[in-house]
């Protein structure tokens, strides 16, 4: 307890267009504001190259306020990238005013004119941002912190949030999902600051609201039971009453649903459905594609002008804003030829763009009620967090869909990070009464033979959580085994998502089969996956090396923490050239041990021609410069190995 | 907070957790799980403990499912990993058994999940020694399947409907036949065998209506 009093804990809402940071305080949390008293900071960042060769960054309102200026150095919404890969981006890239390219592992580097950095460093640098805020307000270091994510983030998501968080400088000791955290904050009874403005809308970057400092929120205790002597003063420990309720969290770039039960303290999710592709954001593209039509017809070209393509943007975003408040609004964009577009929206046109968004989000909604096992009936209250929440259309159709009005009476933009603090303090032991229990929002399992989803763990099951699975080898002396980890609800495992892949080496010498290899999965109440795994005969530990499909390695994270803008290519090429290079060189020594053991029973002909794929790949990796090729040599050499491997498991199971 | 170690005694029956610690070996207290101990943080890792033992409740298909939940929560506050800091508990460990806690909930806060896993701590047979089902179950299955499939090509939903309301009763009624022979097994009777086949018929049931629900009208 004294310790956490000198080492604060805080909670952090890394959004995908603004971020916010709060504390746990003896009142209640807190959210902290910058100077002018606003709470928010856009997560817009500016990157610029000095004379030597070093980068310096510009984060928040000024960055975000001069993004059409400096359209090509700008870098918003980058959470859209965070733990994805760089396939994941074909739908996102078009969207973007930066170029994107595939990094090492399947992960996105960015090329912000010149300065190259992982989607994790911008990230990083808007948390650093925060942090200094926090540090300043608090008057000593922040250096641990309770970060949230969207509920439907998967495995790399995650760790991707929590390498961005090292790489400011902080220990991310708990990741909250999102609607948890907005569920926590209500269930307390704190709605933060101002929510009395919060049906207003805000201004555009030019007009930006910023209100005045606000004092410490008064928390309001709804739950304490005054009758009852033993629980005065402590909200949550009030009438044992249980209440299960929906948050309906629609933000800038994500939506998730989330149903909870909140029974004498204990907040548990029951499920959670979601799209990590659709927010606000999306409201904004979905009226500049409405509009780019229109506005061709006076400018052919305005497309080819990536900073009419950010303004256009940002005036959709601005027209989308007055759109909740007024029934028609005028967009005004000035084209590179010199015209002018002006063109007044209806919000009845507007709704019409972007209603096959809602529908979706109604979908979804379904779902998490369906998974729950409940019906809409059985749900006392659904509760809207979120900036996009405010969008009438989406209030409308929500109290259609949930069949009464919605509970609005929080600040949508602050109640995250509230919640984030509330669990903070729980962390910290200052709320020794309040516990999350938590789900896991995708399936996780690994690949099985034939290509299909063996699943280990199911969607919502209840975090932490493990699942065991024994293996064992198919070749007389084999020492390692290679796991493919997924995560997806799909069937076949090519249309999952890869998370790693697990290599147990160690195993000791045995004939083929005889081995029993316990591998335990292990999900953390971070959501996040851990892997260990035993031989059960001899009891050796076998060692496990994790090479994530997507996201940084523990070295790279370091470096990041030792210098978040410099960035060394040549050292991600060289690691991972020595990760291909030992890959071939195992994939190619177990098939020779193969075509060995199975000598006898193979024609000469299809010994011949795996010998020659053998000496082809070697042949190729010594003398390979181009690393995407040799990894898709050895995949290759993989796929036309399979027939090899399934005999040798015949074999075994035989002998 | 206390835990609800009182309840527990007596109640076990006997084949149970006859071989499980009542007493924590670290301070002697009661323990209301074989876990882990309430008053002293031990973590006992026991892992002879069934989910029913896991939990403190005897091992019966009968259970009383507010308590089984005041249980787990109970239990959850104590040893969740969020609260290792402050017990003193190593967060790995803690990880464990509440993970332990969580997959012993999953399974006996279900009631199809709960029979099946009865069957299972009973000695009965698995789904893949013994696929054996009542009666004409597979006739019924495939008259239904052929049933599904022909509305999959006509266009009225009104026969599907009716298909899906059909089978939502069989599921109901069959869940019914479970929880009958289940509390036979919690009185001592030996209807392990009739189990296994109506939960194999559940099986069926579940992917018929799976594939109902799939059919678009």
């Amino acid at each position: 307890m004294t310790r956490s009093a000198d080492d604060p804990i805080v909670g952090i809402d890394l959004g995908t267009t603004f971020s916010l940071v709060a504390v746990f305080e003896p009142g209640g949390p807190r959210v902290l504001r910058d100077a002018g008293g606003e709470a928010r900071l856009p997560s817009v960042v500016r990157l610029m190259r000095g004379e030597g060769g070093e980068s310096s960054a510009i984060v928040g309102w000024e960055a975000r306020d001069s993004a059409v200026e400096f359209t090509s150095s700008t870098v918003y919404s980058v959470k859209r990238l965070l733990g994805r890969s760089a396939a994941d981006l074909k739908r996102e890239s078009a969207h973007l005013n930066y170029s994107v390219e595939a990094g090492p592992r399947s992960t996105i580097t960015l090329d912000i004119g010149g300065v190259r950095l992982a989607p994790e460093q911008i990230s990083a640098l808007v948390l650093r941002k925060l942090k200094e805020r926090a540090e300043a307000e608090l008057g000593r270091p922040v250096n641990r912190a309770v970060v949230t994510v969207p509920a439907y983030f998967d495995d790399a998501q995650r760790q991707a949030t929590r390498d961005a968080g090292a790489a400011a400088g902080l220990d991310v000791i708990r990741i909250v999902n999102e609607p948890t955290a907005a569920a926590l904050a209500y269930g307390i009874g704190a709605r933060g600051s101002g929510f009395d403005v919060a049906e207003k809308p805000r201004s555009g970057p030019e007009i930006a609201v910023r209100r005045s400092p606000g004092g410490p929120i008064q928390l309001p205790m709804p739950h304490c039971n005054s009758q009852d002597a033993a629980t005065a003063g402590d909200p949550a420990r009030g009438p044992s009453e249980t209440r299960t309720v929906a948050i309906y969290d629609l933000g800038g770039g994500t939506f998730d649903l989330s149903i909870l039960r909140i029974e004498s303290g204990v907040f548990q999710v029951l499920s959670t459905a979601g799209d990590t592709h659709l927010g606000g954001d999306d409201f904004d593209r979905a009226i500049a594609e409405a509009l780019a039509g229109e506005i061709a017809a006076l400018d052919a070209g305005f497309l080819q002008s990536a900073a009419t393509r950010q303004a256009l943007r940002l005036a959709a975003e601005r027209a989308k804003v007055a759109l909740s408040e007024k029934p028609s609004v005028q967009l005004v964009l000035d084209l590179p030829n010199g015209r002018r577009f002006s063109r007044e929206i209806h919000r009845a046109e507007f709704e019409g763009w972007i209603a096959p968004l809602v529908e979706r989000t109604l979908r979804l909604f379904d779902t998490a009620v369906r998974d729950a096992g409940l019906s809409f009936d059985a749900l006392d209250q659904c509760i809207l967090v979120g900036g996009s929440t405010r969008t009438p259309l989406v209030r409308r159709r929500v109290a259609e869909h949930f069949g009464r009005p919605p509970y609005t009476a929080l600040n949508p933009d602050e109640v995250v990070a509230l919640g984030a603090a509330v669990q903070a303090g729980i962390l910290a032991g200052r709320r020794d009464d309040l516990l999350l229990l938590d789900v896991i929002p995708l399936s996780l399992g690994i690949e099985t033979l034939g290509g299909a989803m063996g699943k280990l763990i199911l969607r919502n099951t209840t975090i932490p959580c493990r699942a065991t699975e024994m293996f064992s080898t198919f070749v007389d002396g084999q020492t390692a085994i290679k796991l493919r980890v997924l995560q997806g609800e799909r069937e076949l495992a090519e249309h999952c998502r890869e998370l790693a892949i697990f290599e147990l080496r160690g195993i000791p010498p045995m004939p083929a089969g005889i081995p029993k290899i316990e591998v335990e999965f292990l999900v953390d109440a971070n959501g996040l996956l851990n892997v260990a795994a035993r031989e059960v005969r001899s009891g050796v530990s076998a060692a496990i090396q994790v090479l994530p499909s997507r996201g940084l390695t523990r070295d790279e994270v370091a470096r990041m923490m030792q210098d978040s803008i410099r960035f060394a290519r040549e050292d991600i090429a060289a690691h991972r050239r020595v990760d291909l290079l030992n890959q071939v060189e195992f994939d190619t020594r177990k098939c020779e041990q193969m075509l060995d053991r199975l000598q006898s029973e193979l024609p000469p002909d299809e010994t011949a021609r795996y010998r020659a794929a053998i000496t082809q790949l070697r042949d190729f990796a010594a003398s390979a410069t181009d690393l995407d090729a040799l990894h898709r040599a050895l995949t290759d050499f993989g796929h036309s190995t399979i027939p090899l491997a399934e005999r040798g498991i015949r074999a075994a199971l035989r002998d | 907070m206390s835990l609800p170690v009182d309840a527990v005694d007596g109640e076990r029956s006997p084949d149970n957790s006859a071989a499980l610690p009542t007493k924590c070996h670290e301070c002697r207290e009661p323990l209301a799980t074989p876990l882990f101990c309430g008053a002293c943080h031990a973590l006992l890792q026991e892992t002879a403990a069934d989910h029913f033992a896991a939990l403190g409740i005897a091992r019966r298909y009968e259970i009383d499912a507010a308590d089984l939940r005041r249980r787990y929560l109970a239990l959850s506050r104590e040893v969740h990993p969020d609260r290792a800091a402050h017990a003193g508990l190593d967060p790995a460990a803690a990880a464990r058994v509440s993970s332990r806690l969580n997959e012993a909930m999953r399974v006996l806060s279900d009631d199809l999940l709960r029979a099946e896993y009865l069957l299972e701590i009973c000695g009965g047979p698995s789904a893949t020694a013994d696929k054996s089902v009542p009666g004409d179950v597979l006739t019924e299955t495939l008259e239904l399947r052929e049933e599904i499939d022909e509305a999959r090509h006509s266009a009225g939903s009104e026969r599907l409907n009716a298909i899906r309301a059909q089978l939502a009763q069989q599921h109901a009624a069959a869940m019914q036949r479970v929880a009958a022979l289940a509390r036979q097994v919690d009185q001592g009777g030996q209807t392990l065998k009739s189990l296994r086949a109506e939960l194999n018929a559940i099986k069926y049931l579940r992917r018929l209506r799976e594939e109902a629900a799939r059919v678009e009208t």
